[in-house]
């Protein structure tokens, strides 16, 4: 004798016609921000330009944390002389870096959203029609 | 307990001191040491012929005075003041403490120190004299710096010597 799990889902009668109801009942039921099953990406799953990303802000943040540690002294002493470090262009550098990067990655994200998606299919389909409008009836001649 | 000064601060000072001086200016003076063991004096305690011994490279940073002539009755002369900043570490690697009379060859010159000064304290705290137990890891001596005048090798008895 084989044991099986036999699964199925199912709709409430009251509840089938329910436009907010979620599709799957229970403990993965998203009710709010604080239940949205954000993950942890795994570097290796990301792809090349992902990693890319990863690795200018990383640059970024290692430019800002660099200034940080040369700010506590602007100025280094040297035999007879005093040296200025560059606190202030690496800090500038690494917050523009920082604000084009997340810029960046927010239009691409953008760009990838379901709804944009959904426009260019919507934008394919139109040029489609168009297309296939503009082809010439065959003539039958009898 | 002093906030800022510490080993670690000192360490930075040191690393940057170290890329600036040894990869980035990478001027170099021979430094000779009197030996006065070999350098005997007359009924005055003064040494006609001194015996040096060197010349050890340093790594250091210089100013460079100008040069002029005087004219006396004995002829022209020339006089010229050099500056030799030493960060202190390279004269602890090279074994050499700084004296008045020491020797400094710079461009096939020869220079004699006048003074030294030792007086770049890093947060104003040296810690081999701390006074007080909280301050010993605080602070740095930095640098040793020579007053020089340019002299003659014939006065000085170093000949350099070619193949």
């Amino acid at each position: 004798m084989i044991n099986f799990n036999l699964f199925f889902n199912y709709v409430k009668r009251l509840e089938r016609d329910n436009p907010v109801k979620a599709p799957f009942s229970g403990s993965n039921l998203i009710s709010n921000m604080s239940n949205v099953p954000y993950n942890n990406p795994v570097y290796t799953q990301i792809n090349a330009p992902g990693r890319y990303w990863i690795y200018e802000y990383t640059l970024a943040i290692s430019k800002e944390l660099l200034g940080y540690v040369r700010g506590k002294y602007s100025t280094v002493p040297i035999p007879g002389a005093e040296v200025t470090l560059n606190q202030d262009a690496l800090i500038t550098a690494a917050t523009a870096e920082k604000v084009a990067l997340i810029e960046k990655l927010r239009t691409e994200l953008d760009e990838a959203s379901r709804r944009n998606q959904l426009e260019r299919r919507a934008a394919e389909n139109v040029a489609m029609k168009t297309t296939l409008n503009e082809v010439p009836l065959p003539i039958f001649i009898g | 307990m002093a906030m800022f000064g510490r080993q670690r601060d000192v360490q930075l000072f040191n690393s940057v001191n170290q890329e600036l001086i040894h990869d980035i200016i990478e001027q170099l003076v021979g430094y000779y040491k009197v030996m006065l063991n070999q350098t005997p004096a007359n009924v005055y305690g003064e040494a006609q012929n001194k015996t040096y011994l060197g010349p050890i490279l340093i790594p250091c940073l210089l100013v460079r005075g100008g040069t002029t002539q005087e004219t006396d009755t004995f002829g022209p002369d020339t006089f010229r003041e050099l500056e030799v900043r030493f960060w202190k570490d390279d004269l602890i690697s090279a074994n050499v403490v700084p004296e008045i009379g020491d020797i400094i060859l710079w461009n096939n010159l020869y220079f004699e120190v006048d003074n030294t000064n030792e007086n770049q304290l890093v947060v104003g705290k040296d810690p081999n004299y701390p006074y007080n137990s909280d301050v010993v890891p605080f602070g740095d001596s930095l640098s040793i710096i020579l007053t020089c005048h340019l002299t003659r090798p014939e006065i000085l008895g170093i000949e350099q010597q070619t193949l």
